[in-house]
């Protein structure tokens, strides 16, 4: 078990990192990804599948972002070539419909959730982490809250206040899987948007919430690597790459 | 074998059909219409507002109200704005053996689908007590492990009892109730780490909200598999290290946790109780605060760990704090809401009490026991042992104990007499054909500021 104790600031690294403005050619590289992340994404939303028609029909008096969240990811979760990053790039497309933001806010967005996302499963070990959790969705919602924040254009602090609501939602079982996990992928993007919203309405959370004594390295994981998360962050990315 | 989650549906399927009997409808009644209070009562906080403000951006059509505010929001955002609220204070109902407080997520679920769904007052509270009930045993079922893990357990075990209250209130079967829950086991939410800021509240009130969208998948059809809960990689192994699901099945109907439910006297954690309790008795023989010299608290270790807070700098971080309420007991002989205000948490006279105060582990006393020593200039020593916190398991609050505390809550924002309304309601709740009248109770009029 991963002890707490120790003082450690991946929190406030990881809010920084979801707000500054980022360049180079390892950058450069990470949102050429996404470009193509992004468009694969719409294809993906533009052939609903079942359980995104199933969302659709279940969540249809929610509000259109936060049902377009669930559908978006969902649908885009049923291509195994984006399952990874569904959440993140449900909650890109939400936001960027409620923002009106244009395709490069996406695209940077998109290379921000993604390298959160491939930073925080490292950090927390794949396979052991996975055994247990869905990591799509109990990941995706840190991707999607990271999405989101750069589409709103959120300061550090409410950076910081988002991540912790995104943090102590991370959920979905390794057990449920199919239709459902894609759902759970789906929730988290909703998630994401909401906490990102609700942070520039002034709602606060934890200043620690990953690394914390009862955050989520703490409570969800059996190791934790926070140089994985840390080290290089915002210089070195890590296209994600579509299978 | 049949799978956890489809018998915990057959037995909460099975109870709902049956009406309550008159000891558990009024422990129901009773968990209600204190939550029912704070809910309204903190319905001017600034996170309602800020949970508002994103369901004016997010939400879909406004048609639900919300306890304690003129405005309406879609079913999800009205949960969580209810839930948060309901919760917010520190002051709504504990279980004790988990630390559920599973009135908050509950209530909220039920008060934001009844516009839809048109309970009548029985089904209403069927939901209610069932709801609490199925968080209950979920919480049992893997406590203390859980909690100890440093898990919310109000949020997580909130988001099953939720569920389950959405499914009642939809009428379902016991096929889509299952499925609803098995769903839920996805949608947990509630790190500790959260706890002192606005997110601790924001764990019951998003358990409601994912509760109600566990509920409308199920009624689409959407589906986990049947062993979520004992599977090797579901919801008990996640959660924690010990899993007893009998604790969720066994005399189902027939013996009910939510008997177990306690009343907060005092708006803050319950760990501190017996400490305020102590300080409050021997507030009267200690006189003027400045001639005290030393105070010292031995209590369960719980009490410095979760409540350790020497010198808090807001009124929701002395919510967190047992040294503020030992020194606001003695400055003030009261505490109640108004001694959780900033202003007052930050003045100097409580500030000098608390640097005096001192809490001390003591592995020999119990959770809702304390014994106090107060110091004062003259030597004299002081001794107040609590043996059992008030609105403990073992000294309840009286109705007429709750009743005052439902008064001090609402009456500031609502105006005179609505305690009683409020009372009478609750009371006669199985005869109304509706919530209506009980919510249009919460309603401020538009001439009452919000406060």
């Amino acid at each position: 078990m991963y002890n707490g104790s120790a003082p450690s600031d991946v929190s406030d690294a990881v809010a920084a990192f979801m707000v500054a403005p980022h360049s180079g050619a390892s950058y450069d590289a990470a949102c050429a990804a996404a470009r193509v992340l992004l468009q694969a994404a719409r294809r993906a939303t533009t052939r609903f599948d079942a359980g995104a028609t199933l969302v659709e029909k279940a969540l249809a008096a929610y509000g259109d972002v936060p049902r377009a969240a669930v559908s978006g990811a969902t649908a885009i979760a049923a291509d195994p070539a984006l399952r990874d990053a569904a959440a993140i790039l449900g909650a890109a497309i939400a936001a960027g419909q409620l923002a009106g933001a244009s395709d490069e806010v996406l695209v940077a967005a998109i290379a921000t959730g993604c390298e959160l996302q491939t930073r925080l499963h490292r950090s927390v070990g794949d396979g052991a982490f996975d055994r247990t959790w869905n990591a799509r969705s109990a990941l995706g919602g840190f991707g999607a809250v990271a999405a989101a924040a750069r589409v709103m254009r959120l300061d550090k602090t409410q950076a910081r206040h988002a991540l912790g609501l995104a943090a102590t939602q991370a959920a979905g079982i390794a057990a449920t899987t199919g239709t459902a996990a894609g759902i759970a992928s789906g929730k988290a993007a909703a998630d994401g948007v909401e906490a990102v919203v609700l942070a520039t309405h002034g709602f606060t959370s934890s200043a620690a919430s990953i690394e914390g004594r009862r955050g989520f390295a703490a409570l969800m994981a059996t190791a934790f690597d926070p140089s994985a998360i840390v080290d290089g962050l915002g210089e070195r990315w890590s296209p994600f790459v579509v299978a | 074998m049949t799978a956890v989650a489809e018998s915990f549906a057959r037995e909460i399927g099975r109870t709902a059909q049956t009406p309550l009997s008159g000891l558990v409808a009024r422990e129901a009644k009773r968990s209600l219409f204190n939550v029912l209070g704070l809910a309204a009562g903190a319905a001017g906080h600034a996170g309602v507002g800020a949970i508002l403000a994103a369901a004016g951006q997010l939400g879909g059509s406004r048609r639900v109200p919300i306890l304690g505010r003129v405005e309406r929001a879609d079913s999800h955002f009205a949960a969580l704005a209810m839930g948060f609220a309901a919760h917010v204070d520190d002051f709504d109902d504990t279980h004790l053996a988990t630390v559920i407080h599973a009135g908050a997520a509950t209530l909220a679920v039920v008060a934001a689908l009844a516009e839809e769904t048109t309970p009548s007052g029985t089904e209403a509270l069927t939901a209610f007590a069932l709801g609490c009930e199925a968080q209950l045993r979920v919480g049992v079922a893997i406590s203390p492990e859980h909690y100890d893990r440093g898990w919310h357990i109000t949020g997580t075990c909130g988001v099953v009892g939720a569920a389950v209250a959405a499914a009642l209130m939809y009428r379902f079967d016991d096929a889509a109730l299952a499925r609803a829950i098995r769903l839920a086991t996805s949608m947990t939410l509630g790190h500790r780490e959260a706890f002192g800021t606005m997110t601790k509240a924001f764990h019951p009130g998003k358990a409601a909200a994912n509760g109600i969208m566990a509920a409308l998948l199920a009624r689409a059809g959407a589906d986990a598999p049947a062993d979520v809960f004992e599977a090797r990689n579901g919801f008990a192994a996640a959660l924690s290290t010990r899993f007893d699901p009998a604790q969720m099945l066994d005399g189902f109907g027939d013996r009910w946790e939510l008997l177990s439910n306690t009343y907060k006297p005092y708006p803050c954690g319950i760990v501190a109780h017996p400490s305020i309790d102590a300080a409050l008795a021997l507030a009267p023989r200690a006189g003027d605060p400045a001639h005290i010299v030393s105070i010292e608290a031995r209590c369960h270790p719980l009490v410095p760990e979760l409540m350790g807070n020497p010198d808090p700098t807001d009124g929701l971080e002395a919510r967190f704090s047992a040294i503020h309420g030992i020194a606001a007991a003695l400055c003030d002989g009261r505490v109640g809401l108004a001694q959780y205000a900033t202003g007052r948490v930050r003045r100097d006279d409580v500030r000098a009490i608390r640097a005096k105060t001192r809490l001390v582990a003591d592995p020999s006393i119990a959770r809702d026991e304390v014994r106090l020593d107060v110091r004062l200039t003259d030597d004299t020593l002081l001794q107040e042992h609590v043996e059992h916190a008030r609105g403990s398991f073992a000294r309840p609050l009286t109705d007429e104990e709750l009743f005052s505390k439902v008064e001090m809550l609402v009456e500031p924002r609502l105006g005179p007499g609505v305690a009683q309304s409020l009372s009478d309601a609750v009371r006669t709740l199985e005869t109304s054909a509706s919530l209506d009248a009980l919510v249009a109770l919460t309603i401020p009029r538009a001439s009452v500021a919000h406060v």
